[in-house]
């Protein structure tokens, strides 16, 4: 808004609120008022006993609708306290409430000064400084956009998936985009969920099925978001539907096709506990239950004429000539939920024979690679296992960050060998151990009561130095209190800390909003806000904003949800914020300082114009770039330079 | 305005404090002090003061802006030359910003607004930065009447300006 009123005509109607009879024992209102009556800026004054009440907003409504005056001031309690009710009554009264002007005479006069006299004085200064800012005041509109009620949702794991189930529940239609070719995530992959021993697959699969058969969420697997545009409520989304050149409608399953492919590669979805062919489905149990087939690997795309796969199938399903198909989405919001990894440091470094706990759970699964059996492929159960806390697979001492989910997956893992291999010697290697969560302890300490284990505790100074490799056993070589020791076992586990998956930095690339150290995604407040990101209408489900367990991803999913559904609402128009900063582009420079200064990324640089644009949905009115741009080209509205000055001019010359 | 011979580093402390403090000091004189505070968090702490009726001096007058980092260093500037005899400048503390970051740029323009001022023989004391969170109403009353008294002894600020 162009400053281009505030001429020296303009007067002001002040009202005084006397707050029952609270404001007049700190302050002489009849004083105040016959020196306020005289201002030359002021057209009237009006005392009213309490303007907050129903009566009184009722009062003020007809008030300000009987006497349009363009300038009011309200001299009251902290803008704080009653600023949006008076806003409010300023709107019912036909009166644009950025025109309003708020001395806090209350809070910050009357019950903060110990002389009435000298009071009076300063609520004097107060209301001069809140006419001259109201008298430079721009009415601002309050404008509303068309919006999308569609929400993309990036990530099917349970985060992704809990979230598509309650937005769809309440008729909004999802896209759920997934990077591999299944649903699930890691919860699709693991066995048994702590702390009560839940059949993880038997407690997903419901909700998968839903997932996959409801009419309103369309899963995308084996799909990558490629490109964002436009902003909170209306956001293009182009998405790559990576070619499986096998028709999922049509694929049973039956897997005649695998059989025949002449390639075996290790199986990621087993962390290499298993084989694959180019032709595949990820893991027994994975759903859609329909095969693929990898490009990477497939001879066909290596230039080679191998027809093996499609000449087995029995449905003739399988197509080479597919390709990836880019397919664009219009929604109003984004949720990401793309989950965590392990951290692991050059994997291939390791022996075999130290395994990660994501490994444990696959050889635990009676799904899995070994159908239950708790062993490396080929050989004897182990007859020693460590279980070794927080270090990773290069055997460093604990992170500074704790992931809070791998002690009591370890406890779960301790039950398990218990149950599986009960006269398997089990060591535990901790630092310390964090069993926080309702019914964890517990199980914990059962686990401790049931099953025997040899703990060695280390402290802050000590570490794990290296894994050595004894072919049918690994060495574990560490230090205790300056001490050197080693321990040999069958088997190694390790627990290392989670991190964002390594997606998430692109992603917050594309979406500009930002990734921390760990790879997690930044949230907008950590108590209050973690499930929305930096940018409006990107929120946050799951293990991508920080560590979780399933229990706490379902819920933070629910959260984001849940502010989807309150921010993105059917037949209702979103509400463009107007106190938001604008560019005066005649007198930008071009410099780009601004850019750096928004941490919302509302800011952009017109390549053409070459001048920065604000863009008013992502804008949250800090006016960080109003200060910092050196030409004075950016203002605040509602906090413009010219608004901020009148104030203090005002009080310099009261 | 006026040169002060010396004084120019703020490290040193300046000219105008040991003159105006010791040998010019009024009695009589009443300081204009002005607060420039962000709504979050000490805008709020002032508003608690206020409710558990926590008595500071009638100089300090609150200017409310959403964040600290709105704080445009020119403003400080024309306060200083209009006659304000001290800006203090309160925003969350740090990673506790409403705005994520605001108040980090706010701590990197005072200290420049500072320079500034004591090149002109304003004595940089006379602009303050505290981080004051909403729960801190104690401490924006300590914080409010030890900067009165301050600026009251190093006098007016028209005196060092012409």
């Amino acid at each position: 808004m162009m400053n281009s009123n505030g001429e020296a005509g303009k007067k002001a109607r002040v009202y005084v609120c006397e707050c029952g009879p609270i404001m007049n024992e700190g302050i002489d209102l009849p004083a105040l008022e016959a020196r306020i009556g005289a201002l030359p800026r002021v057209a009237a004054v009006t005392r009213y006993s309490t303007l907050c009440s129903e009566q009184g907003r009722t009062w003020l409504t007809d008030h300000l609708a009987a006497h349009p005056e363009s300038v009011v001031v309200i001299a009251a309690c902290s803008p704080r306290e009653h600023g949006s009710t008076f806003m409010e009554a300023c709107r019912k009264g036909g009166l644009n409430p950025y025109l309003l002007a708020i001395a806090n005479i209350r809070e910050q006069c009357a019950w903060v000064t110990a002389d009435r006299h000298a009071a009076t004085f300063k609520a004097e200064r107060l209301i001069k400084s809140a006419v001259a800012r109201a008298c430079v005041q721009d009415p601002l509109p309050e404008n509303e956009v068309e919006c999308s009620t569609d929400v993309l949702i990036v990530g099917a794991g349970v985060a992704g998936l809990t979230a598509a189930h309650q937005l769809a529940r309440a008729g909004r239609r999802v896209f759920l985009v997934e990077r591999t070719p299944a649903i699930g995530g890691r919860v699709g992959l693991l066995g048994e969920v702590f702390p009560n021993m839940e059949c993880s697959s038997c407690m997903i699969e419901p909700l998968m099925d839903e997932i996959l058969h409801h009419p309103l969420i369309e899963a995308l697997t084996y799909s990558e978001v490629e490109s964002v545009k436009g902003s909170f409520g209306n956001f293009i989304v182009q998405v790559r539907r990576r070619a499986r050149h096998v028709d999922t409608a049509g694929c049973y399953g039956c897997r005649t096709c695998h059989a025949a492919c002449p390639v075996e590669i290790p199986n990621e979805f087993d962390f290499g506990l298993s084989r694959r062919n180019a032709v595949y489905i990820p893991y027994t149990g994975a759903l859609p239950n329909a095969s693929l087939v990898d490009e990477t690997v497939c001879l066909r795309f290596r230039g080679e004429k191998c027809t093996a796969c499609a000449e087995a199938c029995p449905f003739g399903n399988i197509h080479f000539d597919d390709s990836d198909e880019i397919t664009e989405l219009q929604v109003g919001a984004i949720l990401l939920a793309t989950g965590s990894e392990p951290l692991l440091l050059g994997r291939a470094a390791a022996p075999k024979r130290v395994i990660t706990g994501m490994m444990l759970e696959r050889l635990v699964n009676s799904a899995g690679p070994t159908g239950g059996t708790v062993s490396l492929p080929g050989e004897e159960p182990p007859r020693s296992v460590a279980l070794i806390y927080c270090a990773d697979e290069a055997g460093k001492a604990p992170s500074v960050a704790c992931s809070k989910v791998c002690c009591m997956s370890m406890a779960k893992y301790r039950h398990q060998l218990q149950q599986k291999l009960p006269d398997c010697t089990v060591v535990e290697i901790l630092w310390e151990r964090c069993t926080g969560g309702k019914g964890y302890r517990e199980f914990a300490r059962d686990v401790d009561t049931h099953s025997e284990v040899q703990r060695i505790r280390l402290t802050d100074s000590d570490r794990i130095l290296r894994f050595v490799d004894r072919g049918n056993t690994v060495g574990i070589r560490y230090t205790q209190e300056g001490m050197t020791a080693q321990l040999n076992v069958d088997l190694v586990v390790i627990a290392p800390p989670l991190r964002g998956s390594p997606t998430n930095r692109e992603l917050g690339a594309l979406l500009r909003t930002s990734v921390d150290d760990h790879d997690f995604f930044v949230e907008e407040h950590r108590h209050l806000k973690s499930h929305r990101s930096l940018v409006e209408g990107v929120m946050l489900a799951g293990s991508c904003q920080g560590p979780k367990d399933v229990q706490e991803s379902t819920a933070h999913a629910a959260a984001a949800a849940g502010e989807v559904l309150s921010l993105l609402i059917p037949g209702r128009k979103l509400k463009v914020e107007p106190a938001t900063a604008e560019v005066r582009q005649d007198i930008c420079s071009g410099c780009g300082i601004c850019l750096a200064t928004c941490p919302y990324q509302a800011i952009t640089f017109h390549e053409t114009r070459r001048v920065a644009e604000i863009n008013n949905l992502l804008c949250r009115s800090c006016g960080t770039c109003a200060a910092g741009c050196p030409s004075g080209a950016i203002d605040a509205r509602h906090f413009t330079d010219r608004q901020l000055w009148a104030e203090v001019d005002a009080l310099l010359n009261a | 305005m006026t040169i002060a011979s010396g004084g120019n580093d703020p490290a040193r402390g300046s000219n105008e404090a040991s003159i105006s403090g010791h040998c010019f000091g009024d009695p009589s004189f009443e300081p204009k002090i002005l607060a420039i505070l962000c709504n979050w968090c000490t805008y709020s702490a002032a508003d608690a003061a206020g409710s558990a009726h926590s008595v500071y001096p009638p100089n300090l007058h609150i200017v409310r802006v959403m964040c600290s980092g709105r704080v445009d260093p020119s403003l400080i500037l024309k306060a200083l030359r209009g006659g304000m005899d001290g800006v203090l400048i309160c925003g969350c503390h740090p990673g506790d910003c409403h705005y994520i970051n605001g108040n980090h740029k706010t701590a990197f323009r005072i200290p420049m607004v500072k320079r500034v001022v004591s090149q002109y023989g304003i004595a940089p004391e006379r602009i303050r930065l505290e981080w004051i969170s909403a729960a801190e109403a104690n401490r924006f009353v300590a914080v409010a009447k030890e900067m009165t008294e301050q600026i009251r002894d190093l006098g007016p600020v028209s005196r060092t300006i012409r």
